[in-house]
This record gives structure tokens, sequence and C-alpha cells, in this order.
């Protein structure tokens, strides 16, 4: 195999691994957003106290809304619960005559919708800080958001994203010995090549500076197909998933990279990759030169 | 243009030493060093090009103390010598031009500049038309030509040919020494390890024998 096909060999091989990579975030990121899109619990409901006053409600209203990521306040009245109640006993209005005298002991409840755009744990760290913050307030008699369930998975995606986090780091720290050694290879298949220019005069510096040039176009090639690919499969996955008539609301939601995790794997897999591939460029490099003459 | 004054190397094995070596060897000289296989022709050799440490003693070279020359600089004295082996060392996946044009490239020779000097010095060696072929597709004789196109087309003072002829018959060995005459003339220091004697003459040469690491003869051809 001769050094341009090496190259391009090893480049493939790199960017096979970091599309693997990519794909894992993706699909992690994308679980997790669908999996916040699917749950009903993107609501909170807080229970007004009776004697109220109209202008105390809209101040109420008010503080909520000054929250960050809050879609939609709106105020049920007590007769639009009561005829809920009476529909979920199968009873229409009229059979329920004579409740109405009961009217007042109904609470009235602000339903709270968060932003569709937030992620279960933002939801409930959204929710947890309204509800510290009207817990208090003399108006509200109590609020509620499915609490129970959206700890539990909070504390999944916690348990996830730390396993994510660690397993990314072992990936990319075993990815840059496997670039490491991969230069190995190039440079040990090239080694004679490095012994003439030794012997003709060639610098280390100059050497060196040939195959890190090499490495950062391998890097940066790998890097572009794989993003590329997993940008392609993220695409193909959401026509498969519209084709297989899943919710549009839901494919709609699947994402692929944005620019800020395009720049942030960039920077992590040069620091990873070419930081640790530099290393071993040198030590190799030096290490052929010095047989030169043989 | 060398001057070796008691130069001592020993390795671990006691193998490929030198003991006691001094010579001067001026500018233009044409020089066999002759001597069996392992008696010391090629640490010489490394000594000079500055690829081995002396043991002990003094070496100047090019107007280089190699006793005293950094690390750093001899990449850039290693310019100045242009070396040619048994073996060719020619790059398989470069063609015959780009093989010739490799020490320009690291002299930082400009492009166009270096293509004429190449194509000139190929020219000279008989090899102008094959410029595009790889060595791997030329004879013996021919690939040493190319060899010694490279070790000439950045006019080095000193050529170092460390058993040039020993893959090729008794004619084509013949031929590369005329060569090397040749270029002899233009003032170009010949150094030329060899332990066959056919190949060995005058006029204008002259004759330094080695036997197991020390200088046992230096004549005049």
């Amino acid at each position: 195999m001769n050094e341009k096909l090496l190259t391009s060999f090893l480049t493939l091989v790199l960017a096979i691994c970091l599309t693997i990579l990519f794909s894992v975030f993706l699909g992690y990121k994308n679980f997790q957003i669908l999996a916040s899109g699917w749950s009903q619990q993107s609501t909170m409901s807080v229970y007004l106290k009776n004697d109220i006053l109209e202008s105390e409600k809209k101040s109420l209203i008010g503080l909520i809304q000054n929250e960050k990521n809050i879609q939609s306040t709106e105020v049920i009245p007590r007769e639009k619960i009561l005829s809920d109640y009476f529909e979920s006993f199968g009873l229409s209005q009229t059979q329920g005559d004579g409740l109405e005298d009961y009217l007042d002991l109904i609470p009235e409840i602000i339903e709270v919708t968060a932003d569709q755009g937030l992620i279960l744990t933002e939801r409930l760290k959204l929710f947890q800080n309204l509800e510290a913050n009207l817990k208090n307030n003399p108006q509200v008699e109590a609020v509620s958001y499915g609490s129970k369930w959206l700890e539990r998975f909070s504390k999944f995606f916690r348990l996830v994203t730390i396993y994510g986090i660690i397993s990314f780091v072992c990936f990319l720290l075993a990815l840059s010995f496997v670039s490491s050694l991969l230069m190995r290879v190039l440079i040990e298949k090239s080694k004679y090549n490095i012994e003439v220019e030794t012997l003709l005069g060639a610098t280390v510096d100059s050497i060196v500076k040939k195959y890190t040039s090499k490495l950062f176009f391998m890097i940066f090639t790998s890097l572009i197909l794989a993003l590329t690919t997993t940008h392609l499969l993220v695409l193909g996955f959401k026509k498969f998933a519209l084709e297989a008539s899943l919710q549009s609301a839901l494919t709609d939601r699947i994402q692929s990279f944005t620019i800020v995790e395009i720049v942030i794997f960039t920077i992590v897999i040069f620091v990873f990759l070419f930081g640790h591939a530099v290393n071993s460029v040198v030590k190799n490099v030096k290490a052929a030169s010095q047989l030169g003459y043989d | 243009m060398i001057q070796l004054k008691h130069v001592y190397k020993t390795f671990q094995s006691d193998r490929h030493t030198l003991r006691d070596i001094s010579l001067q060897i001026n500018s233009g000289e044409f020089v066999f060093i002759q001597g069996a296989s392992g008696a010391g022709k090629t640490t010489l050799f490394k000594v000079i090009s500055g690829f081995e440490k002396m043991s002990s003693g003094q070496a100047e070279v090019l107007g280089r103390n190699l006793t005293e020359i950094e690390f750093s600089e001899v990449a850039f004295f290693r310019r100045e010598i242009g070396f040619i082996f048994q073996n060719y060392k020619l790059i398989k996946e470069k063609t015959v031009l780009e093989n010739v044009l490799l020490p320009l490239e690291i002299c930082n020779i400009e492009k166009r500049e270096a293509v004429e000097k190449a194509q000139a010095i190929l020219d000279r060696v008989g090899l102008k038309n094959a410029t595009k072929d790889y060595p791997e597709f030329l004879s013996g004789g021919e690939q040493q030509r190319v060899a010694i196109a490279r070790a000439l087309v950045h006019s080095p003072k000193l050529i170092i040919a460390d058993e040039p002829t020993g893959n090729l018959d008794a004619l084509l060995s013949q031929k590369i020494i005329e060569l090397f005459k040749q270029f002899s003339n233009s003032g170009t220091t010949f150094l030329i390890a060899t332990h066959d004697e056919r190949i060995v003459k005058g006029p204008n040469a002259r004759l330094i024998e080695i036997e197991r690491g020390a200088l046992i003869r230096d004549n005049v051809l």
C-alpha cells in the first residue's frame, strides 16, 4: 500500500470513528428532545384561593409570566372546571343541577404551559423555580405539575448524561490513541523516505512539519466527512420516520448539529486527536531520522 | 577540506571501530577508501558526514569542527555533501526527476531553477529521456546514475560514495567511475569506499586502505 492510499485509508478510519461518536451524540440529543416532547407534563396548575381579587389574579399572572421559557398562561374559570368534572363522570350539565351551590368551593386554576422546546430537566427546573416563588404567595392554594414523574425522568436523563459524558471522553481518548497509532503506522511506512530525506539534509523540524500538515489535513477531512455523514443520517432518519407515519410533530423536532456544537466538536477533536498525534509524529520522525545512513 | 586527527570510534560490539585515523584530504581530490567488509569504511564515512560521533580525536570537515557541531547544524552540514550508495536509496514513489529535485527542495531552491538544474544534471548522466520514469522500472546502472545526479544536483563540495558499484557488473562499474571522474574534474571532492579492486585506478587518484579500523596505506595512484 503506497503512502497516498494509506493516508486515504487512515482518514477513512478516523471518519468512521468520528461518525460513530457524532451519531451517538445526536441520538442522545434527539432522544432527550423527543422524550420531552412525548410527555404531556408541560403544564403546571396553580390553584388559587377562593377569595382572590381580580387585581391580585392579574398581578399573579404577571409574576408567572416574568419567568423565562413560559409559553402561555390560562385562567380556567370555576364553571369550566365544574363542567369538566361532570363530563368526567359521564353526566350532562343539567343532571348536575343544584351543585352550583358548591361552585364557590372550587378553586380557580391558572394553567402555566412551559416552552415546548425545553427538555425535561430544564422544564423541571422551571417548574421548581415557579413552585418556590408561588408557594408562600397568600393568593395561591397549591401548585401541581406532575413533579414525581418529571423528577424520575430528570434523574434518568441526568444519569444518562453523566454516563454519556464519561463514554464520550473515553471514546475520544481511545480515538486519540488510534490516531497516534495510525500516524505511527504512516511514519513507519514512510520510514525509508524519512531516512533518505534526512540523509539529503532535511531537518527533523521540516519533516515533522510535513507530517503534521498531513495529520491536520487527515483530521480536518475526517471531521468534515463525519459531520456530513451524521447530518445526512439525521435527514435520512427523519425521512424514514415520516414515511413510517410517526407523528410529524415529533419528527419535526429531530435536530442535527447546531453551529455551537460543530465549533465545540472541532475544538475538542483537534485538542485531543491532533495534540496527542503530534507528539507521536515528533517521536517517530526523530527515531526514523537517526537511521539515514543505514 | 577533511582533516582527521587521531580519530577513534568504538561500538559496544567492538566491530566497525576506527583506530587512530589521521588523514587530510584536499579540495578536488579523488580518493578511494579500500578495505574488506567490516574494516571500518562505512563508519569512517558516518563520522565524516556527522551520522556518528567519534569516541575521541578531532575532525574538521568542510570547515566545521565535528567535535563541537550542534545537532541542529548537522542537517545543514549534510546539504554540503552528496551521498551515493550501493542500494541507490531512491524513493520509489517519486519519478526520476522528482528524486533528483529532492535535495534542491530541501535547500529551498525556487521550483523553476530547480527543474532546470535537475534536467541539466540528468542530461549529463545520460538520463534526459527518463525524467518521468519511476526508479523501479530502470536498470541497476540507470538507478545508480539517478543517484549520482541526485548527489550532484545541488553542487556539493564533497561526494561520499559508499560501495557505489557493489550491485553493478564490471563494465557498468567502470562507466560509473568514469562518470565520477568527469565531475571530479570540475572541482568536486570524491570519497569512494569500495572493496572492488577492479575500479581502483588512476590517474590522479589516491588510495587509502583500512584494515580493522586502522589506516594501513595512503598512496597516490
